[in-house]
């Protein structure tokens, strides 16, 4: 069948859109709404969703330069596109499947993503998966942390270097958890977490 | 009876004698009861003060455009403040809140790795 002018414009568009929607579909990669049900189940749930324009608005809020965490903290923010946390906690097993986390894992998969790290210990079992950039940098971090009463699941999109990362593994002046949510996982005041022990 | 007596019943008498009425009174009577009731004409000439409105309340369109001008541009001066300010304690109000789960998020992150970390550690010290 030889090619129209109409079908030829159809194809051009739909090329455009699709070059378009390229970076925020890779953006998107997690499909969170698998996991977003699990809280119906949970004693606690952290739902955060920060994206880069949060994240932008959060680092002018931490500090002055002259701090010297709040400056490590900028300095990692400053070329993420976003931070996801999707973090349950169960009165009691079997309260999830593997089956909810089967879409996320699918994702997490060659070329992009590199398994960096995989303990499984008794029940409990954890994942960390790199993004490898061209230049030595990451593009992506994701953490798979499952336990039979408990899910916690990261993920950091954007660009940050490998020795930030090592920085936030140790401390980088960031509280304690237990000093951002007064113990709990769960931070009752904010709008995104629930508790429901406490009834919040 | 005294002459002087006399003299007056007769003058009495003579006033109350009944007598006609002169030619045409009737008709002058009843023309003086249809007739409506005359009255002074007001004399011709300025206003009394109280009915007239006073030239000070009266502001010339310039003037009365200028004043409503002014009362809106205070209007406006009292309101954009408030507003100046309510956008502020909002916009502070979000990046703290913004703060918080980005402070939340990495701690979360660090929590995870570090357990990541001691769970490598830990199985390479069972495996030894």
């Amino acid at each position: 069948m030889k090619p129209t002018l109409k079908t030829l414009s159809i194809s051009a568009m739909a090329l455009c859109v699709s070059m378009a929607a390229a970076p925020a579909l890779l953006a998107q990669d997690f499909d969170f709404k698998s996991l977003d049900k699990l809280s119906a189940n949970a004693t606690s749930s952290t739902n955060l969703t920060l994206s880069a324009a949060t994240l932008q608005l959060a680092a002018g809020f931490l500090g002055n330069d002259n701090d010297k965490d709040a400056a490590a903290i900028k300095n990692l923010v400053n070329n993420l596109k976003g931070i996801y946390i999707r973090a349950y906690e169960f009165d009691k097993p079997n309260e999830y499947s593997e089956s909810d986390l089967a879409p996320l894992r699918a994702l997490l998969k060659p070329p992009k993503w590199t398994t960096i790290l995989d303990v499984r210990d008794h029940k409990d079992w954890t994942q960390v998966f790199f993004a490898e950039a061209e230049n030595n940098k990451l593009e992506g971090v994701a953490v798979v942390s499952t336990e039979p009463t408990s899910l916690t699941v990261v993920y950091i999109d954007g660009e940050l270097n490998r020795s930030d990362l090592e920085k936030l593994s140790g401390n980088m002046g960031i509280p304690d958890l237990k000093g951002l949510t007064g113990g709990k996982l769960a931070d009752p005041k904010a709008d995104n977490k629930t508790d429901k022990k406490s009834g919040k | 009876m005294s002459p002087d007596h006399e003299n007056l019943e007769q003058e009495l008498r003579a006033s109350l004698r009944r007598t006609a009425a002169p030619p045409g009174f009737a008709e002058k009577v009843l023309a003086r009861a249809g007739a409506p009731l005359a009255f002074p004409k007001p004399v011709a000439g300025p206003k009394p003060e109280r009915l007239r409105p006073r030239q000070d309340t009266i502001l010339p369109h310039s003037r009365r455009a200028f004043t409503l001008a002014l009362a809106a541009g205070i209007a406006v001066m009292a309101i954009i403040p408030a507003v100046v300010v309510e956008n502020r304690r909002r916009e502070e109000a979000r990046g703290l809140k913004a703060k918080r789960d980005l402070l939340t998020a990495l701690a979360i992150t660090r929590d995870q790795l570090q357990q990541a970390r001691e769970k490598v550690r830990r199985t390479t010290r069972n495996i030894q």
